[in-house]
């Protein structure tokens, strides 16, 4: 047979690039870039590349299993779908009848359905679809929207850009525009842009600029106010573009930086004044073309909604916003350029504590279902009740905040979570507190139509579809919602009127021209007409909060210890958060996760490379290995993610630590998202 | 055109993001812990003043091959177009190849118990496709082709790209743009030896 070159995305990480897998007797040989991508332009991260393992692995789960001993005890049986489907039908349909389909909580990592799993909360009743965002971008998507409104993220024109200036982002090893990012700024370098990133730790996006400098962690807002202090100081502004296209006027403007000076900035930041006048300087000099890029490193703070607001500023301040080579964004919903098929239920009226946490009305306002790291504090406080949770695709125990300790417990608890149902490709720490395992496919066997935010501002619409038949009995997840939903009720059944997934998205796929036929043969659909960004009055000043973006210092920073350090994470560019550490051929490049730590804090403490050292926080301690190094902050200590892992198979198993069992849940107070980079710690020798 | 066909690594765009070598994993399947391509790390400098560099390191398809000579039975040669190949029918898995090189590109296949390494994607090649290595280089710091055309050959006028080891050197088809003293001292041995690196 001959070798079919099947074009899908990828779905390794959430860039999503388009890819064309090589195939022979129903084995991938090969994975390639789709050129016809207008953001990866036919390129292949590591983890791309990879995603073969991740189909072929061993380990996968190939059948329904129902548990048979107490929780997380290893002990299952193979049951059929039929049966699997008729228990979860059986329970689900009772919480309707009683009327508390809120009892259903369905709680998911990485959900490219693009709206499906939504159908099938909203037809349920249920407002507790719950995501990981507030464990992720949530800050920094809430400072944007409250900005300019039309959307909740940004693509910097890095290609045609002069100056990139980044705070705490990693665009070269992870971020959602990953492989999009790195190749323009690789390319704007090339045409002499200049780059600076502030970072606490030498990241390789931080070592491809031209300068890095590290910061003190959760500062970053203050030292981008210090930037438009001088900025306005030296008369350095687009004072056209703040008086016509701003809320407030240059001279509110200039009334409110006043008190940002560098000399303030430097003494919370460590970044010496001078310097911070030196980019404020350069940065408008080549504005236009001059854009922030930022993410994790600035907004994952207890003050990330305001790091991030008085960023996205400085855009405003030298007018780059929407200019070619400086700050722009399109919206990045497929459903946009493709609506789904009817007919769609109504959105459920019912609020509870999961999905609208009432200490976060602002966040509430804008961006409901979003706080996630109020969702297992909350459910052991018995703030909201649980019969049915319903997890997809998503492994609490390793990525939530006190994952291995709290999260656990919580799952583990079948008071709080009485019936505990996962779909998942594998056994991860999630599946082991699960009662009934659905097999899931990969991405690699499943149906999509996704798309992210453009680079090249044109919108698209791309195919992901099976280019190798499921094995065993997994099922792609809208055959699962589709029967589940028709073994329901028929309230619900009318909202699904599909015969499988591939009749889902074949009815979907009409909205583009060509249909699925087109799709299926190039992969992708981009739309001719450039993406005409609407001219939004960019927002200083926030109604609804009553202020300007401001420095909020974080107090137990300020109150630190010489010998207390700040404990930070963050990720490889061959792994996820808790995705891919049995993919061998990622492992075999990065297989542990020591603890980054500067010389003079390991001389303090006696650690010496290599050796191990115990950190602390309250009770909580954790054992890890010492990577030396002068890329760090000598105020912080840094973990990657992706390891630690207790199951998730025998190439996981065993490898590195998990510092997220260290990091408490604590939140943005305005924005909800989760402060991982924040949270201080003592170090102990063993 | 006559010309060699070379491969210019640009470290100065080169991302460190290992594509490069996964890809050749899956492309040529190298068993795992062993290498065809493989990203090497340089660091250097003193706290805020670090600096990192990423080196692709793979056969250097060296003009005078060491590998080449060590071969007891003949099976190494050189392609007209320069490129350095194991003929896996020839080669009685001496391993006499693996020790004579100085860059640790070529390994023994567990499985196969004969040499092997880089071949610059031949197979690739002869359906019209550049090495896979170079076609998902996010970044393009990798390029390949034939030292007589155009954009080639532009490169290599530009006098900036060198060998990894100039002074002892093979004279590789493969040369790096940004490749300074530092960063070639980090450089080690693409495959792990028995002591070796």
């Amino acid at each position: 047979m001959a070798v079919q070159q099947i074009p899908t995305m990828c779905l390794n990480c959430s860039t999503v690039c388009g890819m064309i897998a090589k195939v022979e007797n129903g084995k991938i040989l090969k994975l390639e870039g789709n050129p016809k991508d207008p953001n990866s332009r036919g390129k292949l991260c590591a983890k791309g590349q990879a995603a073969i393992n991740m189909a072929e692995d061993p380990e996968r789960i190939l059948y329904p299993m129902k548990r048979i001993g107490p929780r997380a005890s290893g002990q299952w049986e193979r049951i059929s779908w039929d049966e699997a489907i008729s228990m979860i039908a059986r329970r689900l349909r009772m919480l309707r009848e009683e009327g508390r389909p809120e009892e259903l909580v369905l709680l998911y990592g990485r959900d490219r359905t693009n709206g499906f799993l939504e159908r099938f909360t909203d037809a349920f009743g249920t407002p507790n679809k719950l995501g990981h965002r507030g464990l992720c971008s949530l800050n920094k998507r809430m400072a944007i929207k409250a900005a300019i409104g039309e959307t909740d993220w940004d693509t910097p024109d890095l290609a045609n850009t002069q100056y990139i200036l980044n705070f705490g982002s990693n665009f070269y090893e992870a971020h959602q525009g990953h492989v999009g990012m790195m190749q323009r700024a690789a390319e704007a370098k090339r045409n002499g842009a200049y780059m600076v990133t502030f970072d606490v730790r030498l990241s390789n996006t931080a070592a491809r600029s031209d300068e890095w400098i590290p910061i003190f962690p959760g500062t970053d807002g203050l030292v981008a106010l210090a930037m438009g202090h001088v900025i306005l100081k030296e008369n350095l502004q687009d004072t056209t573009f703040l008086n016509e296209r701003t809320n407030a006027s240059i001279e509110e403007w200039r009334k409110h930086y006043e008190m940002y000076t560098p000399e303030w900035a430097e003494r919370d930041s460590g970044v010496p004044a001078d310097k911070i006048r030196e980019i404020a300087r350069g940065f408008a000099q080549a504005a236009p073309r001059a854009a922030t890029v930022s993410n994790r490193g600035a907004h994952a703070h207890e003050n990330g909604f305001d790091n991030e607001w008085a960023i996205i500023c400085l855009n405003a301040l030298v007018g780059s916003i929407g200019k070619d080579g400086g700050w722009k964004y399109t919206p990045g919903d497929v459903n946009r350029s493709a609506p789904q098929p009817g007919p769609l239920p109504p959105k459920p009226a019912i609020r509870t504590e999961l999905s609208h946490p009432s200490a976060f009305t602002f966040a509430n306002e804008m961006y409901p279902r979003a706080v996630s790291s109020t969702i297992f504090p909350y459910i052991s406080q018995r703030l909201a009740k649980v019969d049915t949770l319903l997890s997809y695709y998503v492994n609490a125990p390793m990525s939530w905040p006190e994952g291995p300790a709290l999260a656990r417990d919580v799952l583990l608890d079948e008071e709080l979570i009485p019936f505990h149902i996962v779909i998942d490709a594998f056994y991860s720490e999630m599946a082991e507190t699960a009662d009934l395992i659905l097999p899931d496919t990969t991405f690699l066997e499943k149906w999509d139509l996704d798309a992210r935010n453009s680079h090249e501002y044109r919108a698209y619409v791309g195919l992901r579809q099976p280019v190798i038949p499921p094995p065993g009995e997994c099922w792609d997840i809208r055959d699962t919602f589709i029967t589940l939903a028709k073994s329901i009720d028929e309230e619900m059944a009318q909202y699904f009127p599909f015969e499988d997934a591939e009749h889902f998205i074949r009815e979907w796929a009409k909205a583009v021209p060509g249909g699925l036929e087109y799709l299926q043969k190039e992969g992708i659909w981009v739309d001719s007409r450039p993406y005409e960004p609407p001219s939004p009055t960019f927002r200083f000043h926030l109604e609804q909060l009553g202020r300007k973006p401001a420095y909020r210092p974080i107090h137990r920073h300020a109150e630190m210890k010489e010998d207390e350090y700040i404990l930070t994470t963050f990720k490889w560019n061959v792994h996820t958060q808790s995705r891919t550490a049995n993919q061998v051929w990622l492992t075999e490049i990065v297989g542990d996760n020591p603890c980054w730590i500067h010389p003079q804090a390991a001389a303090r403490h006696h650690i010496q490379n290599g050796q191990l050292f115990t950190i602390v926080r309250g009770e909580s301690e954790l054992n890890v290995k010492a990577y030396v190094t002068e890329a760090i902050h000598p105020r912080v200590i840094a973990i990657s993610a992706s390891f630690g892992h207790w199951q998730y198979g025998q190439t996981a198993e065993g490898k590195g630590v998990n510092p997220n069992s260290l990091i408490m849940g604590v939140m943005d107070e305005v924005a909800g998202g989760q402060s991982w980079n924040d949270t201080v710690v003592t170090l102990k020798k063993e | 055109m006559n010309g060699n066909k070379v491969m210019l690594i640009d470290l100065n765009s080169c991302g460190g993001c290992h594509a490069c070598s996964v890809s050749c994993k899956a492309e040529h399947r190298a068993p795992l812990e062993h290498y065809r391509h493989r990203v090497q790390v340089a660091e250097a400098g003193v706290f805020p003043h670090v600096k990192r560099a990423f080196i692709p390191a793979l056969c250097q398809h060296c003009t005078d091959a060491p590998c080449i000579q060590a071969c007891p039975v003949g099976a190494i040669s050189r392609k007209t177009d320069g490129a350095v190949i194991i003929d896996h029918d020839m080669c009685v898995g001496s391993g006499t190849c693996v020790s004579a090189c100085p860059y640790g590109a070529i390994y023994m296949d567990p499985e196969t118990q004969l040499a092997s390494k880089c071949d610059f994607c031949q197979d690739r090649q002869s359906e019209g496709q550049e090495p896979a290595c170079v076609s998902t280089c996010p970044t393009e710091a990798i390029r390949f082709g034939n030292e007589d055309d155009p954009e080639i050959a532009q490169r290599l006028k530009m006098g900036t790209y060198t060998t990894w080891e100039p002074k002892k050197s093979t004279k590789p088809l493969v040369l790096y743009q940004g490749l300074d003293e530092t960063m070639q001292q980090a450089l080690t041995r693409i495959n792990a030896q028995k002591g070796g690196v």
